[in-house]
């Protein structure tokens, strides 16, 4: 048992230091002492993020800091430890699903990439469709997975529509009410997002996590108080 | 001349760029221009449309491009683009605006656009005019076609257009070709000037390729100018940042010289970087001047003229931090001998667009200008006699060689406080009003020098069309 504890530990700090390697391997030799994922993601990844985000939020550490943690967790959940978990008809406790993506047209990926890593930290499951998305991928997706949130990125004027046409197909596939709907990007405002009738705006990565947890009526940890 | 870098430093950016061009490659988005590069010696993988770019090639391109070219007002008044003087231009991309009357930011509109065109035809000191706002009032996607008729409607000044695809650039073309009375003429003597912006890192997206196709193909000059973010969409580090930023405009500006050899071309880069605390790109960090001022330096080296986009400023309203930020990103590029600046009238990380802010940075741009001019030392402005003449205990007020010198040195400010503490305790003001007060009255009696009746309904035609063919159903 108390290897089982040690290990799991050095998982959560191999992540808090960002060591990638060491951070995989460790939970390699997790795996491989069969400890159940299950421990490995709610003690060693989930923990260590909730540190992360806390430094991020005191400003000891920095947004290189807080996305160089979520990116390698993000790999090592995706394919190392959710086979496995489907293996042993598990499930993560995720806050939510949210499927996440830039607009048909627009190829701009990097703002988007910092919310994915931001989102997930923050415990949320985050699928990235990536860029140039059209509206009826989000839409198929969203009801694939039974997405909480779908959220959708546009950096240029003549891209912006694309956020209208994911709330109108949402609509009309029965959609709307299960899943709320996250907009953001340069052009984008407030006043935008309600005038097509979506659920959330995020003028930035940080406020997109603060509007997540509304948008499913959540309460932050770490990150508003 | 400020020189930053050492010519060690600028042979080891250009080997670096080089290398980066031949090894890493630059995704190309259109297999059109895939199969031009491959064509021409570069090395093409179509199915990654990753495109290699051997250094023949690229110097060979570079070669074809002119180290100068010269744009046109609508009055004929001629602007040299790399030549002696820089030549100034407004900035352009703001999605907000700060009211004028409230003070508040508030969405932009068209009439943003007509009204911001129409000061920077009053402001002396801008030569060229780009469109302050992105119009949110109207269909997102004839958006560049709509500030395109605010601006050749409202300023002579010459046209600095950035469209967002294609379709657009092919409209606003045919306006700029209707003012110099056909495209001929347009392209013997240029109103307009494109931007096109590679996206960071090492992208050439293909809306961005179309608007470079529609002003390569016609010879008429184009910027090519990309916004790496360091830290995110370009290495931490500044000598990484030029790299890769180097390396994505003069990979376009192969493609802008394989299309049309000879293109008058300007390159440039807007600097920015992101803020590890709050995930916004910023514009305002004295890093991004230090990119400037290497741009400026490295394009000399290739002999191109050079653009940065100066002056935007991450403050959101026009402050101290608005100054001091604008005073160094547009004081030291212009120190350097960058050709073309724009990026005035800016706040907010260039999201926001404001009429004071124009008019304040009118008036940095007419300090600047003085300090670029140096100090004139010669027998007359060692002022020898006079000094002789005043001799100790006398004052130099009443003489001659002060009124007789006086406009060749002085900077005379024209919104700026100069006034004692007594003054001001009756006047209560400060600059962002004083700019104000000047924004209202020029925008009160300035009127530009009219376009023709007949050549703005031809303009108003292009703009109908362009709405009737540009905008579907979803357009915002």
């Amino acid at each position: 048992m108390t290897d089982e504890k040690n290990i799991v530990n050095e998982i959560c700090n191999s992540l808090i230091n960002i060591d990638e390697d060491i951070f995989i391997n460790n939970v390699k030799k997790a795996l491989d002492l069969h400890i159940d994922p299950a421990v490995i993601i709610d003690e060693g990844i989930i923990r260590a993020l909730r540190t992360v985000g806390e430094k991020f939020e005191s400003g000891e550490f920095f947004l290189a800091d807080l996305v160089g943690a979520a990116e390698p967790a993000q790999k090592v959940m995706k394919e190392l430890l959710e086979p496995e978990l489907k293996n042993k008809s598990d499930k993560t406790k995720s806050k939510g699903k949210i499927v996440l993506g830039t607009v048909q047209g627009d190829i701009h990926s990097i703002g988007k990439n910092i919310v994915a890593a931001m989102l997930f930290a923050a415990g949320f499951e985050v699928i990235n469709l990536g860029e140039n998305v059209p509206a009826k991928d989000f839409v198929n997706k969203a009801k694939e997975i039974e997405a909480d949130i779908v959220a959708a990125s546009a950096l240029l004027t003549t891209t912006l529509p694309g956020q209208r046409q994911i709330v109108e197909m949402l609509q009309a596939e029965g959609l709307r009410s299960q899943a709320k709907t996250m907009f953001g990007g340069a052009p984008c405002t407030a006043e935008w997002v309600e005038e097509i009738g979506g659920d959330g705006y995020a003028e930035n990565a940080i406020e997109a996590v603060r509007v997540a947890h509304r948008l499913l009526g959540l309460k932050e940890k770490g990150m508003d108080e | 001349m400020y020189d930053l870098l050492s010519s060690e430093d600028i042979n080891a950016i250009n080997s670096a760029t080089i290398e980066v061009l031949e090894k890493t490659g630059v995704l190309v988005e259109s297999d059109d221009i895939l199969n031009l590069l491959k064509r021409a010696g570069a090395q093409v993988n179509l199915e990654k449309k990753i495109a290699r770019f051997p250094k023949s090639l690229t110097n060979e391109s570079l070669q074809k491009a002119p180290s100068s070219f010269t744009l046109y007002s609508r009055k004929g008044e001629q602007y040299v683009v790399g030549g002696e003087t820089p030549v100034i231009s407004s900035g352009a991309g703001a999605t907000w605006m700060l009211d004028l009357e409230t003070g508040e930011p508030r969405p932009a509109t068209k009439k943003d656009v007509e009204e911001t065109s129409r000061l920077t035809d009053a402001l002396e000191h801008f030569d060229v005019c780009m469109a302050t706002a992105i119009p949110q009032d109207v269909k997102s996607t004839v958006v560049d076609v709509m500030a395109a008729e605010a601006m050749m409607i409202n300023t002579s000044k010459p046209y600095f257009l950035a469209p967002g695809d294609g379709k657009q650039a092919r409209y606003i073309i045919e306006m700029a070709a209707v003012i110099s009375g056909g495209m001929d003429e347009l392209i013997k003597k240029p109103v307009l000037l494109g931007v096109a912006s590679p996206n960071s890192p090492l992208r050439l997206a293909s809306h961005d390729l179309d608007v470079v196709s529609e002003f390569v193909k016609n010879k008429i000059p184009i910027t090519i100018l990309n916004c790496a973010i360091s830290g995110a969409t370009s290495p931490v580090t500044l000598a990484g940042t030029l790299v890769i930023s180097l390396a994505e405009i003069l990979s376009m500006t192969v493609v802008a010289e394989l299309m049309n050899p000879g293109t008058p071309v300007m390159l440039g880069m807007c600097p920015a970087c992101i803020d590890m605390r709050t995930a916004n790109a910023t514009f305002g960090d004295p890093e991004n001047a230090l990119v400037s001022v290497a741009n400026a330096q490295l394009l000399k080296y290739y002999n191109l003229p050079s653009w940065t986009c100066a002056s935007e400023v991450d403050a959101i309203i026009p402050d101290a931090q608005a100054g001091y930020e604008t005073a160094w990103k547009t004081l030291l590029p212009l120190m350097a001998g960058t050709d073309v600046i724009c990026g005035t009238g800016h706040l907010g990380a260039a999201a926001g667009g404001s009429f004071e802010k124009l008019v304040i940075d009118n008036e940095i741009i007419g300090a600047i200008k003085r300090i670029l001019k140096g100090i004139d030392v010669n027998e007359s402005t060692l002022a020898l006699d006079v000094i002789d003449a005043v001799g100790p205990g006398g004052h130099f007020l009443a003489q001659k060689h002060t009124r007789e010198h006086l406009k060749n040195e002085r900077w005379f400010s024209k919104i700026s406080y100069k006034s004692n503490v007594e003054q001001w305790k009756k006047e209560r003001i400060d600059v962002w009003k004083r700019a104000r007060e000047e924004a209202v009255e020029i925008l009160r009696i300035h009127q530009p020098e009219p376009l023709e009746k007949d050549k703005a309904q031809k303009i108003k035609k292009i703009v109908e069309e362009a709405e009737r063919t540009l905008t579907g159903p979803s357009g915002a």
